[in-house]
């Protein structure tokens, strides 16, 4: 139990570096010198939405194990679906900004990153901490950990500009 | 700085070399290693190629959802193979429209 205990904090760890590493790398484009703005914030929608593909195919194996039940995989699922709906919302607006966004932009961008916060904050207060079994909301709580990693990335690209 | 890839081997050799751990730490390393695996990809990719390798991967998201929704809440499907059984009290969908 506590070896387990010390690989999940280590996955928490990990995942939370490679996270952050969006910053390390900046805006810069492959095989270019040019910068873009909206790489970093581009860089952490793309690993929330893997961020979530991962957490469904735990929380389904969860499922299959018995660890969770049924009403928590359905509260699980449908707070996913919240989140997944949010970052798809932010990635089409990045898609469609080619610069640095203007105030109304920027307001959009706050409002989409709030968004994101409340369905993950959801997620995590009534769906990963009202898991009963203590091992299944531990490797939840990992895959949380990464997406908060992302989403601090996110925050710090919708409050610099405009 | 290649650090990312340090940590994706050695979360290979923990899956290996860790089996007393469990199938349970195997799966989660399994899940970090495929994000961090993930992260690195972005390196070689233009912003507008990761913007579009991320509508795809949430739209391909979002139909697993609905389909486990639709399994746990008794409406059809039935993949996903958790064996559950639905009909858990459906409170509503979380709104899957997306755009």
């Amino acid at each position: 139990m506590r070896n387990r205990k010390i690989t999940t904090v280590g996955l928490v760890l990990v995942l939370s570096l490679a996270s952050m590493s969006f910053k390390c790398n900046s805006n810069t484009e492959p095989n270019s010198n040019t910068t873009n703005p909206l790489r970093s914030a581009a860089r952490a929608a793309d690993a929330i939405a893997k961020s979530i593909s991962e957490m469904n195919t735990v929380k389904r194996d969860l499922a299959h194990q018995g660890k969770i039940t049924a009403a928590e995989e359905l509260k699980l699922t449908q707070q996913l679906l919240r989140l997944n709906t949010a970052d798809k919302t932010l990635v089409n607006r990045l898609k469609s900004m080619n610069s640095t966004p203007d105030a109304a932009g920027q307001t959009q961008l706050l409002s989409m990153f709030n968004e994101l916060t409340a369905a993950l904050d959801d997620l995590n207060s009534t769906g990963v901490l009202s898991v009963g079994n203590e091992d299944a909301r531990n490797r939840l709580t990992v895959i949380i950990t990464a997406i908060r990693s992302s989403l601090v990335i996110i925050q710090s690209f919708a409050s610099s500009h405009g | 700085m290649d650090f990312v890839l340090l940590i994706s081997q050695l979360l290979t050799v923990l899956k290996t070399v860790a089996p007393g751990a469990g199938g349970e730490a195997t799966l989660l390393a399994t899940a970090v290693a495929n994000i961090i695996a993930y992260i690195q990809q972005q390196k070689g990719l233009t912003t507008e190629q990761i913007l579009q390798r991320a509508g795809a991967q949430l739209d391909a998201n979002e139909i697993e959802l609905l389909k486990d929704l639709a399994r746990l809440q008794g409406t059809g499907g039935g993949t996903g193979g958790t064996g559950s059984s639905g009909g858990s009290g459906g409170s509503g969908g979380s709104g899957g429209g997306g755009q």
